[in-house]
C-alpha cells in the first residue's frame, strides 16, 4: 500500500516536472522581470498554436493580393522592424504615415501601437490587416482563404481540435508566436547576471543613461510602457497629435508610446516617424532640438547636456543592448517546415 | 408563410426545454410604421423625404430578468449579436427553471468594458463578424447603415457606427422593460420613432467613438418597446 503511494507520488511529480520544464521551453520570464500583462491562461502556449503564428506572421496570404506579410515591415535580423523608411510601406507601395515599431516582450504591453489604439495583443493584428496602406484586407476573407488551402485546417485542427478556423483562433494564433518573441540575452543582460562586464567607456555610458535616459526608457523593458511627449516638433506634412487621436484629451497631444531601447543598435531609423536616420542624431534632439509645449516630458523640461566624449559612451552603452541571439534566434525566422 | 417557419423555428430551438426548464423567446423586431422592417425597401418620412435600411445588427449582453425588482436569472456567457440579415439572430432563447416567476428584463445594447478589452474572443463576439473596430480597438455596439435623400453623401448613404466602451465615451446602453410571463416577447425597435429623435441629415456618418456616438445610442435605445 505505502509502496503505491510513494510510486503514484514519484510519478505524479515526474509529470509536473516535465510538464514545468515543457512550459519554460515555450515562455520564460526572465529573472528579475516584472509579471507579464498578458494573461496566459486565456491562450495557453502550445508548440503547434506557436508555429501556425509563426507561418501566418511570413505569410502574405493576409493581405489583399498575397504580396504583403507582416514580416514586410517587421524583419527578424532589423529587431523586427523596417529598415532605411522613414514612414513603413505595404500593398501596392503605399506609404503609411508611422514608422513600424520593433516587435520584441510584447507580453509586456498592455497597449499597442505608437498611440495605443489598440488595447490587447490579440487585436492587434486587425489593424495592419485591414489597414488600407498595410494589408488592405478583412479578418473574414483571411479565414475564407485560410480555409481554403491544403495546409491550415489540418494545422488548425491539430492545434485547436477543429478545423473550422475562426477569427478566434487566427488571431490566438498569431498572438502566440508574439509572445515568443522574447530578448533579454544582450551584452547589458550577461552583465546584470554576472556573466560579463562592461568595458569602462560602456559603464560610464550606462550612469549617463540611468541619469538621463532611464525614468521613460526604464529597465529591464527599456520603456516605461507610457505615453510621452519627448519633444519632437511637429511634422507639418503628417500633423500627428499621438495618443490624443485616441483619446481626444489635450493632455495627451504630442504623447507616443516610449518605445523599448532593446536592440536599437539595428533598428533604424528611430521616432514614430522615423525622423532621426542614426543614434547620433536622436541625441543630438534631445541635447539641442527639443521643442518646449505644456505636455513636453518633465525630465526633458530640465533638459539633457552631454559633450562629445559622453555623447560616445552613452552610444557605447546602447549597443550592449543588442542581442545577438535574439536575431539570429531559427525558433523565430520563416518557418521551413 | 414565413410567420409558420417562424414558429416552427420556435419549437425547435426550444424543445429542448424539457421537464423542470422551461424557455423563454425573446424576439427583437426592428419596425418602421408598425410593421416589421424589411432591409433595402424605402419608407416614408415626414415631408416627402425617404429612408432604407441596409443593415441593422446591434450587439445584446448580459440579459436579466427580475420579479418584483428582484434579479431571478442571470443569463450566463450572455452575448449575443442581432443581425436583421439573418432572422434566426433575430430572436433569443433564455432558458430557466420553470419555478422562476419574473415581470421583467434588462439587458445591455452593446458590449461592456472589460470585455472589449480581453482579446480574441469566439462565437458571437469573434471579431470576423465585423462588429470589431481594427484601428482602435472596441465593438461596434450597434450598426444602422442605410440611404436616405436628407443625407447630403455619396449614394445618399448613412452610416450609423455606435461604439465606444471608455469613459467618457462608452456609448453600451441598460435597457429595461415589463414584460408578461409565460409567452413569447416581442420587443419592438420602432426605427421611425428613432429617426424622428436623429437628424441623419446631420449625423449620418459616425464611425469612431464620441459624444456622438453616445447620444445617438442613448435615443436608440430610448425606442425599445415590448409589443402589446
Amino acid at each position: 500500500m505505502r509502496k503505491t503511494v510513494v510510486i503514484s507520488i514519484l510519478c505524479s511529480a515526474i509529470a509536473l516536472l516535465s510538464f514545468t520544464v515543457k512550459k519554460q521551453l515555450l515562455f520564460t520570464i526572465p529573472e528579475g522581470w516584472p509579471k507579464p500583462v498578458y494573461d496566459f491562461k486565456k491562450n495557453p502556449l502550445t508548440e503547434q498554436k506557436i508555429e501556425i503564428g509563426r507561418r501566418l506572421f511570413y505569410d502574405p496570404i493576409l493581405s489583399r493580393d498575397s504580396t504583403t506579410s507582416c514580416n514586410s515591415c517587421h524583419l527578424q535580423y532589423t529587431a523586427f522592424t523596417h529598415v532605411d523608411h522613414r514612414l513603413s510601406h505595404g500593398i501596392d507601395n503605399r506609404i503609411g504615415t508611422r514608422n513600424s515599431p520593433a516587435l520584441v516582450n510584447l507580453a509586456w504591453s498592455k497597449l499597442f501601437m505608437w498611440d495605443g489604439a489598440v488595447n490587447h495583443l490579440d487585436v492587434q493584428a486587425l489593424a495592419p490587416i485591414a489597414n488600407h496602406d498595410e494589408m488592405d484586407e478583412s479578418l473574414e476573407h483571411v479565414i475564407k482563404k485560410l480555409q481554403a488551402t491544403s495546409t491550415y485546417p489540418a494545422l488548425f485542427y491539430e492545434a485547436f481540435g477543429d478545423s473550422v478556423i475562426t477569427g478566434e483562433v487566427v488571431l490566438k494564433s498569431i498572438s502566440q508566436f508574439m509572445l515568443t518573441l522574447v530578448s533579454a540575452n544582450a551584452k547589458y543582460d550577461k552583465v546584470k547576471r554576472g556573466e560579463d562586464t562592461f568595458s569602462v567607456k560602456e559603464a560610464k555610458g550606462y550612469a549617463l543613461f540611468q541619469k538621463n535616459c532611464a525614468s521613460c526608457h526604464a529597465e529591464p523593458l527599456f520603456t516605461n510602457m507610457q505615453f510621452e511627449n519627448n519633444g519632437l516638433p511637429l511634422d507639418d506634412s503628417l500633423k500627428d497629435i499621438g495618443r490624443m487621436k485616441i483619446t481626444r484629451n489635450a493632455a495627451d497631444s504630442l504623447k507616443f508610446k516610449v518605445p523599448t531601447l532593446r536592440n536599437i543598435e539595428f533598428s533604424q531609423p528611430y521616432m514614430h516617424d522615423g525622423r532621426f536616420k542614426n543614434l547620433s542624431q536622436v541625441l543630438n534632439h534631445y541635447i539641442m532640438g527639443v521643442s518646449h509645449s505644456s505636455t513636453l516630458n518633465p525630465r526633458l523640461q530640465k533638459g539633457v547636456y552631454l559633450s562629445g566624449n559622453e555623447k560616445t559612451e552613452l552610444v557605447a552603452f546602447l549597443l550592449t543592448l543588442t542581442d545577438k541571439e535574439f536575431l539570429y534566434n531559427t525558433k523565430f525566422s520563416y518557418s521551413k517546415k | 408563410m414565413k410567420l409558420l417557419l417562424g414558429v416552427v423555428f420556435l419549437m425547435l430551438t426550444c424543445r429542448f426545454a424539457a421537464g423542470a426548464e422551461t424557455c423563454v423567446p425573446l424576439r427583437f423586431v426592428p419596425t418602421y410604421g408598425g410593421k416589421p422592417v424589411v432591409l433595402e425597401q424605402y419608407y416614408q418620412l415626414h415631408g416627402g423625404d425617404s429612408v432604407m435600411f441596409e443593415t441593422f445588427k446591434c450587439y445584446i449582453s448580459d440579459i436579466t430578468f427580475y420579479k418584483a425588482g428582484k434579479q431571478v436569472l442571470k443569463e450566463k456567457n450572455s452575448y449575443h449579436l442581432l443581425n436583421a440579415e439573418n432572422e434566426e439572430t433575430m430572436s433569443l432563447f433564455i432558458h430557466m427553471d420553470d419555478s422562476i416567476h419574473y415581470d421583467e428584463v434588462q439587458f445591455n445594447m452593446g458590449i461592456d468594458s472589460a470585455t472589449s478589452t480581453s482579446g480574441a474572443l469566439g462565437g458571437d463576439l469573434d471579431p470576423a463578424k465585423g462588429m470589431f473596430w481594427t484601428w482602435q480597438s472596441g465593438y461596434i455596439n450597434c450598426k444602422i447603415e442605410g440611404r436616405s435623400n436628407l443625407c447630403k453623401t455619396r449614394h445618399n448613404e448613412f452610416q450609423l457606427h455606435l461604439g465606444g466602451y471608455a469613459v467618457p465615451d462608452n456609448s453600451l446602453q441598460e435597457v429595461r422593460l415589463t414584460i408578461p410571463e409565460g409567452a413569447e416577447v416581442d420587443i419592438v425597435i420602432p426605427l421611425d420613432k428613432f429617426l424622428s429623435r436623429v437628424d441623419i441629415a446631420k449625423q449620418n456618418a459616425i464611425m469612431s467613438p464620441g459624444q456622438d456616438a453616445v447620444v445617438v445610442a442613448r435615443k436608440l435605445a430610448s425606442v425599445f418597446e415590448v409589443k402589446k
